[in-house]
């Protein structure tokens, strides 16, 4: 019976992890995704110098796709700043309908993605980041610490009234090596189907 | 003649079923203004969904059917869509299809995400859907994010009134 018990709690412990906080070292640098490209990477392959952009994201969710027409943008940023970026889809329960490998595929392309999307299997790192939800951004600096968690801006529906650039903001300070001021901002989105 | 009065009376059953669904468009201190004056029950179950989002329809029918499992004095169900203006229609007719009845929410789109996720709880990360039991003076008692099964919502249910039993 304790024995059944242990292994609940630590099953349920592995599902619904705690959200890394900021000062964290990056969870699951050394997992392998899989990147529509069919290439494996870990974090700390698609880390560069300044560090590193993780958006948990996916196929089919409303906020995934209003936001999406920034997500370029933001690729674009990263590079001029030196900080690498990587897209995860961790809805395992969908990873055999909307959002198979291949719908990523189709998904990527058809959006124009230049940046990586990668398959997380089993959602191994949204579990490790305590990730609830697409899309929600993690931004780790130069050392990998977490320096910006939460939502890209302030308006998913209308990037052209968008009055705070919170992670733009938040890729500007770290790349200058500087503090980080809005350090986790908060937005609705599609639960990550784990 | 027959044929027209048939017609108009169907329309006005019509009319009058969808008279029975109010959503009202809100900020937070509205939809905490707007429940609190008509309340009068033990305690309000507040489910934030959304029309796109799976497991909100999932769960969504039993907890429509909580109605029918608890008197009106011991639980009231509040239902608050996040869906856009662009979705309104969409909105009504699912609520209408699931036998949804009385006055019900759709958050006011221009309204702060964060503030309107803090405003309803502050540990709320935001990710769909969200369930809060309040008591009558609209204090948080319970909350969870994402789906449940029918019995995690029974079981709260439960022990929140149990433990308001005690208090008395």
């Amino acid at each position: 019976m304790i024995r059944i018990l242990t292994v609940s709690i630590i099953l349920i412990s592995g599902i619904f992890a705690e959200e890394i906080s900021i000062g964290s070292k990056m969870p699951g640098a050394d997992y392998f995704l899989k990147n529509i490209d069919g290439k494996e990477s870990t974090l700390s392959e698609f880390k560069k110098e300044n560090g590193l952009l993780v958006i948990f994201s996916c196929n089919t969710c409303p906020w995934v796709i209003r936001w999406q027409d920034r997500y370029n943008p933001i690729s674009d940023l990263c590079q001029k700043n030196d900080i690498g970026f990587v897209s995860v889809n961790s809805n395992t329960r969908l990873h055999n309908s909307v959002d198979s490998f291949d719908e990523m595929i189709y998904h990527a392309t058809a959006n124009d993605y230049k940046f990586p999307y990668t398959l997380d299997k089993n959602a191994k790192l949204a579990k490790a980041f305590g990730a609830t939800k697409t899309p929600h951004v993690y931004l780790f600096n130069s050392v990998g610490e977490l320096v910006y968690r939460g939502a890209i801006d302030d308006n998913a529906k209308n990037a052209k009234k968008v009055k705070r650039k919170y992670l733009a903001d938040a890729i500007n300070a770290v790349s200058k090596g500087i503090k980080v001021k809005t350090k986790t901002t908060k937005a609705l989105g599609c639960s990550i189907k784990f | 003649m027959r044929n027209a009065f048939i017609l108009v009376l169907t329309l006005i059953v019509l009319r009058c079923s969808n008279d029975s669904l109010v959503v009202n468009v809100v900020t937070v201190p509205e939809l905490f203004q707007n429940i609190k004056k008509n309340n009068s029950s033990r305690l309000v179950l507040l489910n934030v969904w959304s029309t796109s989002c799976i497991p909100c329809i999932e769960e969504f029918p039993y907890i429509v059917n909580l109605e029918k499992q608890y008197s009106h004095e011991d639980l009231d169900v509040k239902f608050l869509s996040t869906d856009w203006d662009e979705k309104s229609e969409a909105v009504e007719e699912f609520l209408l299809n699931n036998g949804v009845q009385g006055e019900h929410f759709r958050k006011n789109e221009d309204y702060n995400d964060q503030d309107f996720i803090n405003e309803i709880c502050t540990d709320w990360s935001g990710a769909l859907p969200f369930t809060g039991i309040f008591d009558e003076n609209l204090i948080l008692l319970s909350h969870w994010e994402g789906k449940r099964d029918e019995v995690y919502f029974l079981k709260e249910i439960d022990s929140l009134l149990a433990n308001k039993r005690e208090q008395l």
